[in-house]
């Protein structure tokens, strides 16, 4: 049976973009039709810790640009939510415990580099950030031999329940009588933005904001439409809720780290704890399989041995993997596309919640014809270079895929330079070899990124064994 | 293209294939309409598995006509010569 119906704007995603993208239309009084058909299970806004991180997400090696820009985007999403969390807490009736600055632990050279790009981040926007003594941090009970090595406060970072954050806009936004939301999923879109549902209704729009992370890329392959978005790929992530005896007063994260877990604890309310999470590179997700063994294993042995030995007692309360969708430079992917009725809001990695409303801001901006239109570094249309792989990437690459071999422990004496020089010889010649394994060739020519690397190591130890 | 497979060629073709699977998995019985997932495949070894499909049919499989795979039967039916 189908049927038409027709609004100004069709959104598509119930995740936090697509939530965030329709409660800023409706601040202009456009009606939009919210397509949340399936929810957000699988999205990366199922399993994420809602850090409104600034500094604390800057990685060592950056370059310094690109580095600029991702803090001052930042900088931006974090002093937008000033402004929406009242505003939605008005339009919902609801609240959401907000928790104030994030602790950042480090331990060893890798994090040690890592602690050092985020203070110099920090100084370089006027960010406070303070050191603290490792065994000050609130709520940091590391297993013995596990404690941090160095730890500051961002004071203007913060927190909250990420999933209490988006039933407060969904219920702003279904408040405001301009939303009308969808329960069916988007099946295909057209060129002209005509959205069609899984029981045949036609949504008629004078645009559609697709904001369905990861499935961006699925709704327009299977329209036939797939050279309107770039290559997307997803950070798998696992994460865990539990009731733990000690609930954590604030948020502890280690700096990010490549190819392992970036570990962060977040208050969530009724005492309970999130504990996050796994980050797998993959080129092609399996949105609906849940955590593994080994993602549980490596979450919670290293979540409990550094951030807090108390939370081997916890009670496990909820696990959820959720897909961060990132384009090949990393950047988010926002605004028309060659379709000029079609629009994206996605790509945005690490950062879906704290970035949220400065991309809303800018689809709202181009829908409306004001402001920048699309002269952004985030535009759906620029032209995305695949980074190099070159000799400083594949080395940090064997050192992740060392310490996550290691495990936190060691080899021989003096033989874990030698296990890191022996993975980077191998990768290397990987790379590089046309005449090499096809699998691996095939997956470094759809993602010639460093991040696919450590899937190189895991499909050639497969193929060998 | 005209003739449809023989029932000996697509038996032929099935081996072959689960031949290949058998050298990712290890040697168990296969449920050809079973999923990759249900076998415990992820997408590397699916990488795995179609770069092998190449190399044992001398074909070219596209990413996109890869991603559509699904089964063993799957593989087998773009493997057969149909009508």
């Amino acid at each position: 049976m189908s049927s038409r119906r027709a609004a100004d704007v069709v959104v598509v995603g119930a995740g936090i973009v697509g939530a965030a993208v329709v409660w800023r239309l409706a601040q202009d009084d456009v009606q939009v039709d919210w397509v949340v058909g399936g929810g957000f299970a699988g999205s990366a806004s199922a399993a994420a810790g809602a850090m409104l991180a600034v500094y604390s997400e800057v990685s060592a090696h950056q370059d310094g640009d690109v580095r600029d820009l991702e803090v001052s985007t930042r900088r931006q999403g974090r002093a937008l939510w000033d402004t929406w969390l009242p505003a939605l807490a008005e339009a919902s009736g609801m609240e959401v415990e907000v928790s104030a600055g994030i602790h950042v632990v480090g331990r060893g050279p890798q994090d040690g580099e890592s602690m050092d790009a985020i203070r110099d981040a920090a100084a370089a926007f006027g960010g406070r950030c303070d050191a603290v003594a490792p065994a000050d941090v609130p709520g940091c009970s590391p297993d013995r031999g596990w404690e941090p090595h160095e730890a500051v406060f961002l004071a203007d970072e913060a927190s909250l329940d990420g999933g209490g954050l988006l039933d407060m806009l969904g219920a702003a936004n279904r408040a405001r009588p301009s939303v009308t939301v969808i329960h069916e999923s988007a099946a295909t879109v057209d060129r002209s933005g005509v959205v069609t549902t899984d029981d045949g209704t036609e949504l008629v729009a004078g645009a559609v904001v697709l904001a369905a992370g990861m499935r961006t890329a699925d709704l327009l392959q299977a329209s036939g439409l797939d050279a309107l978005v770039p290559t997307l790929f997803a950070g798998r992530g696992v994460s865990i809720v539990a009731r733990s005896p000690e609930s954590v007063p604030g948020c502890i994260r280690t700096p990010n780290r490549s190819f392992a877990c970036g570990l962060h604890l977040v208050p969530r309310s009724d005492g309970l704890t999130y504990l996050g999470a796994t980050n797998r590179f993959t080129t092609q997700p399996s949105a609906d399989m849940g955590p593994n063994m080994a993602e549980l294993d490596d979450l919670i042995t290293s979540g409990v041995r550094e951030l807090d030995a108390r939370l081997r007692r916890a009670e496990v309360v909820s696990m959820a993997v959720g897909h961060r969708p990132v384009a090949m430079d990393r950047l988010p992917v926002v605004g028309r596309t060659a379709e000029p009725a079609i629009l994206l809001a996605t790509g945005t990695w690490r950062n879906g919640f704290v970035l949220a409303p400065m991309v809303a801001d800018l689809v709202a901006e181009e829908i409306s014809g004001n402001g920048t239109v699309g002269k952004h570094p985030f535009a759906a249309t620029r032209s995305i270079r695949p980074p190099e792989l070159n000799e400083a990437s594949i080395r940090r690459a064997a050192e992740g895929i060392a310490d996550a071999l290691l495990g936190g422990g060691s080899l021989a004496a003096g033989r874990n330079a030698d296990l890191v020089a022996f993975l980077q010889a191998a990768l290397a010649r990987e790379a590089d070899v046309p005449g090499g394994d096809r699998a691996v060739a095939r997956l470094l020519e759809r993602a010639p990124m460093e991040e696919a690397l450590p899937l190189v190591f895991d499909l050639l130890a497969r193929r060998r064994r | 293209m005209t003739d449809a497979a023989a029932p000996s060629d697509r038996a032929g073709i099935e081996g072959r294939v689960l031949a290949v699977v058998a050298s990712i998995t290890g040697p168990r019985a296969v449920d050809t309409s079973a999923s990759w997932r249900s076998m415990g495949m992820d997408s590397l070894d699916l990488l795995s598995l179609v770069t092998s499909i190449e190399d044992e049919f001398d074909v070219r499989i596209p990413d996109q006509a890869a991603m559509r795979l699904q089964t063993v039967a799957d593989v087998v039916a773009l493997l057969s010569p149909t009508s």
